[in-house]
Order: C-alpha cells, then structure tokens, then sequence
C-alpha cells in the first residue's frame, strides 16, 4: 500500500512538473526534469513488487517518452553518449523484464504456496508417523521387557522345576504315608485332622499343589516357545509323576486338608491336572515335530506316544521297502543317516532318560525300533558285486574247460 | 654579383611570403554553440569547472563585476553560461542584473559586452540556444529576450511596433 502510494506520487510529480517545466522554456530544466523523471521511474521499476504495479509503471514510461519526444534532439544532447531513444528503450525493456519477472515470481508463489500446503500435510504426516513410531518403540520396549521377563522366567523354571517338583512330589508322598500311618479307625475325624495339620505345620498343601500345577501352566502358555524339547520332555515327566501321586493321594488329601469343600479340591486339581497334561503333551509333541522337521526327518502327524511309535515304526518300514529294489541308494542312505542320527543323538542319548520315565516310547518300543533300523541301513549298504563276478567267471572256465576236453576225445 | 644579390633577396621574399602564408592558415564557418547552457556550482574559491565543455574559471572577477568590491553578502550560488555558434561565452546567475559576453582569450576570459537585461536581479535565469541565437529565459516572468554577442536583439514584434 505504502509503495503504490510512493508509485502513485511519483506519476503525479512527473506529470506535473513536465507540464510545468514546458511553461518555462527552460532547456536546462526540460532535460533535467527528464533525468529526474527518468531516475524516478526507473527506481520504481527496480522496486516494484506486483505484476500489476509493473504494469502501471509500463505504461508510465509510455507516457513519459510521449511526453519528452518534442525534445527529442535536446535529450539527444543532453544525454550524450546515449540518447533519448536508447533510454526510453532501455527503461521500457526493463519495466518489460521486471513485469515478467514479477509475473515469474507470482507463478512461482503460487506454486510455493502449493507446496507449502503440500509440505504443512507432510508435517502433520510426519508428526503422525513419529506419534505412531513413539507407540512402537513404547510396545517393544514393553515388547523386550516382557521378554526379558520370559527369558528369566524360563531360566528360573529350568532352575526350579526339578528342585521343586521334587519337593512337590516328595511332600505328596510323605503327607501320603504320614496319612496312611494315621490309625483311622482308631481315630476320629478330629483327630485325623490334628495330625495333618501338624504335618502342614500352617499352609494348606492342596493350595500348594495348586499353585505348582498353575505356574506349570502359566510357564507353557507364557514361553513354550522358550523351552526347548528336552525341557518339555522333562515336564511331561513331571507332569506324569504329579498325576500318578496325586490318584493315590489325592483323595485323601482333599479329604483331610479341604475340610467341608474336599470334593472341590479335588474336582479342581483334577481339571487343572487335565489341562497341564494337555498343554504339556500338545508342546512336547510339537517340539518333536519341530526338532524332526530341523533333521530333515519327515513322520508324518503324531500327538501322543502311541502314534509317534506308529510313525515311527511306518517311517522305517517304508523306507526299508524303497530301499529293497535299488542296487544303488544313495538318497536312501542319506534318508538314513539323518534318521538314525536323530534316533541316537537326540531321542536316546539326550532324551533317553524322560523318554522312558515319560513313557514316550517303551523300552521294548526302542528295542523294536533299534533292530528295524539295523534292518535298514543293510537295505542301504552299497551291494558289492566282487562275488557275483567271481562267480560268473568261475563258470565260464569251468565251461571252457568241459569243451577242452570234450574236444580231445 | 648584382643579379645573385637580387636572387637571394627574392629568394628570401618567397620564403618570408610561404612562412607567412602558412601562420594565416584558418578554417572557417566553425560553430561552438553550445546546445545546452551549464550550470555551474562555485567551489568554496569561487572555481567552476565544465568537465563537458572543456572550460574552467574563476567567478569572483563575475561577482565584482556584478556587485561590487564593497558587497560580501552577495553569493553566486550557480554560475549559467551558454556559448554562441560565433564562441561567445554568455553568463549570468541569480541576482544578477546583466548577462556577460566574454571572449575566451589566451587562458582568459575578455568582457565582449555587459548586457543589462533587467532592472531588478533576475530570479532563476536560464540560457536556451535557438537557431537565431541565445535565449535568455527570465522564468518568474516567462519573458524570453533574445541576445548577441552586442547585446539584445530587437524582435520582430518590436520591430514591427
């Protein structure tokens, strides 16, 4: 505003006093009027800011060379070297250029705004992604925590499992004979009561055997995936021992120690029971699975002892039968080495012990199993044909001979 | 011996008369007009320069001529001069009351003539150069006369009145 005002007074003050100057006649004031006109506009010019202030100013010194063209050969002279028309034209290609310009300039600001808009929605974008990327980081933050957690917990499960599943097991059964060592018919229910209490010394053992058989659970859930197979094996193991404890004892325990809800003790570690050997059986099978498949042994599906033995026993049978036919059985043989290097390293050597307690497979399973392999890998031996040769050419000097002497008779 | 005394006498006569000849050597229908009169700033010694034209003088000499030894208070703020096609010098300034011819010399400025051109100090003079001669424009008043290195030319007008 401030500068169309100045544009507009400098037009005015050009105007005005040409008409002024041309009343005096003076050719001294024309050209310097001229000169001061000229500076003027040419001022404007270089600081216009608008394509429609450019516009205005072109036409000013449209004006201005109409104006001072009667004085032509005075400018002429008094501009030397230039001349009057080398400075109109100079000043008119450069309102020219600047209006342009300012018409470049106005595209260009068009499109800066364009992108400014362009850039505030990448911001916004951006600010978004980086809320989100907070939330992430939190997450696996959180994410690693938790599994920092996990891994301790397995750690101290593998630490404690045996230890205190030991203990479980060793209470149960020193509660089992301190019971059994109770004279009941002797005594009253009272009294049987006493006694076990003083065996407890304070803490309920069914709550006990509770918690135990709920962290077992809460350990599978959590990170089966952080135990290995071995581990699993010695859970199912446990899981095992706990149940068979339990049937001899459960019921008396309840008895003794869940007071007016016996029953419901008893109901309630029978399911939890139930649901730690399913969780324990579904991943210790599943583990199998998992180590068989990073031997390249392929089974076939299995979910309990029985039907591993089965796939196991199938898995053999089939291969010896593939095998029977071919004198060369090179796939085969290598079919073989994996399996029996699984069945001897892992199965036996390391799993051996929780194989049999957990009866995985009966020793008389593994017997059956150690001799049908036997019977494969002499399926997959190279067959040596040094014999069958020998043989052949035995017969042949054999004939030869027969004809040799037939022939001297 | 006579004849050749006659002979280098007129021998010198020739050479005298060839030298003479060549110190008379002029060229002729030159114009020094000058198209648009200067305007000229005094330094703090009274020293005006004209870098376009080529001139360069002293105003005090002007100042004296035109005030006075006596007035110090007159001051020529600018200096206007103008140079006829014949290379008469016309000046004057502001508060003067006469326009000077001056005839440029052997590095000086000869008074041609002191043309009395009003009698009140002019107020913003200004010299135009026409094809008749010099012009002098006395704005205030918008009256033009007309001078020569004589003095001011009568105008048709007046000749006809």
């Amino acid at each position: 505003m401030k500068k169309a005002l100045k544009i507009t007074g400098t037009i005015l003050l050009i105007i005005c006093t040409t008409t002024a100057i041309f009343a005096q006649s003076s050719d001294y004031e024309i050209t310097k009027e001229f000169e001061t006109s000229y500076g003027e506009l040419k001022a404007s010019i270089d600081n216009a800011t608008s394509v429609e202030e450019a516009d205005s100013l072109n036409n000013e010194v449209i004006k201005l060379r109409e104006s001072f063209a009667e004085h032509k050969s005075l400018l002429d002279h008094a501009l030397y070297p230039n001349t009057f028309d080398d400075s109109m034209q100079d000043l008119l290609a450069e309102a020219n250029e600047t209006e342009e310009i300012l018409m470049i300039i106005d595209n260009q600001g068009d499109m800066l705004t364009s992108l400014n808009k362009q850039l505030e929605a990448y911001q916004k974008e951006i600010s978004l992604l980086n809320n989100e990327t907070d939330s992430l980081k939190t997450l696996i933050a959180k994410s690693e925590e938790s599994e920092q957690n996990l891994s301790r917990l397995v750690k101290q499960y593998r630490q404690r499992v045996e230890e205190r599943d030991e203990f479980v097991l060793n209470m149960m059964d020193s509660l089992f004979v301190a019971y059994r060592e109770l004279d009941l018919d002797a005594g009253t229910s009272k009294e049987i009561t006493s006694s076990a209490i003083a065996i407890q010394q304070g803490d309920n053992p069914l709550e006990f055997i509770e918690a135990t058989i709920e962290e077992n659970i809460q350990v599978l859930k959590a990170g089966s995936s952080e135990l290995s197979t071995q581990d699993l094996l010695k859970m199912h193991t446990i899981q095992k021992r706990f149940a068979e404890t339990w049937d001899r004892v459960g019921s008396d325990l309840s008895q003794v120690y869940g007071g007016n809800e016996a029953n419901q003790w008893r109901n309630k570690i029978d399911d939890q029971l139930k649901d730690w050997k399913a969780s324990t059986s579904k991943n210790t099978w599943d583990s199998i699975n998992q180590t068989l498949a990073q031997n390249n042994v392929d089974l076939g599906a299995f979910d309990n002892n029985q039907s591993f033995y089965s796939a196991i026993e199938n898995f053999i049978n089939n291969s010896i039968e593939n095998s029977e036919d071919k004198i060369i059985a090179e796939a085969d043989r290598e079919e073989f080495n994996s399996f029996y290097e699984f069945w001897n390293s892992k199965v036996k050597e390391e799993w051996g012990n929780y194989v049999q307690e957990g009866e995985i497979l009966t020793m008389s399973q593994i017997s059956t199993i150690d001799a049908e392999l036997i019977n494969w890998r002499d399926e997959t031996e190279p067959v040596s044909l040094v014999i069958p040769i020998l043989l052949g050419l035995s017969f042949i000097t054999i004939v030869g001979l027969i004809i040799v002497l037939a022939r001297k008779d | 011996m006579r004849i050749n005394r006659i002979t280098h006498a007129l021998l010198g006569l020739l050479i005298i008369a060839m030298a003479s000849a060549c110190n008379s050597f002029v060229v002729e229908n030159v114009d020094y007009s000058q198209q648009l009169e200067s305007v000229l700033v005094p330094d703090e010694n009274g020293n005006v320069t004209d870098v376009r034209h080529g001139i360069s003088f002293n105003v005090n000499s002007f100042k004296q001529q035109e005030f006075g030894e006596s007035d110090s208070t007159k001051q020529i703020r600018e200096i206007r001069l103008i140079r006829n096609a014949d290379g008469f010098y016309f000046i004057t300034a502001n508060q003067f009351t006469n326009v000077y011819v001056m005839e440029p010399g052997k590095g000086s400025l000869k008074m041609k003539k002191k043309i009395k051109v009003s009698e009140s100090p002019l107020n913003e003079p200004a010299f135009n150069l026409r094809s008749s001669g010099v012009q002098l424009v006395m704005t205030d008043s918008n009256e033009v006369l007309e001078l020569n290195e004589n003095g001011i030319e009568e105008t048709e007008e007046e000749e006809q009145s």
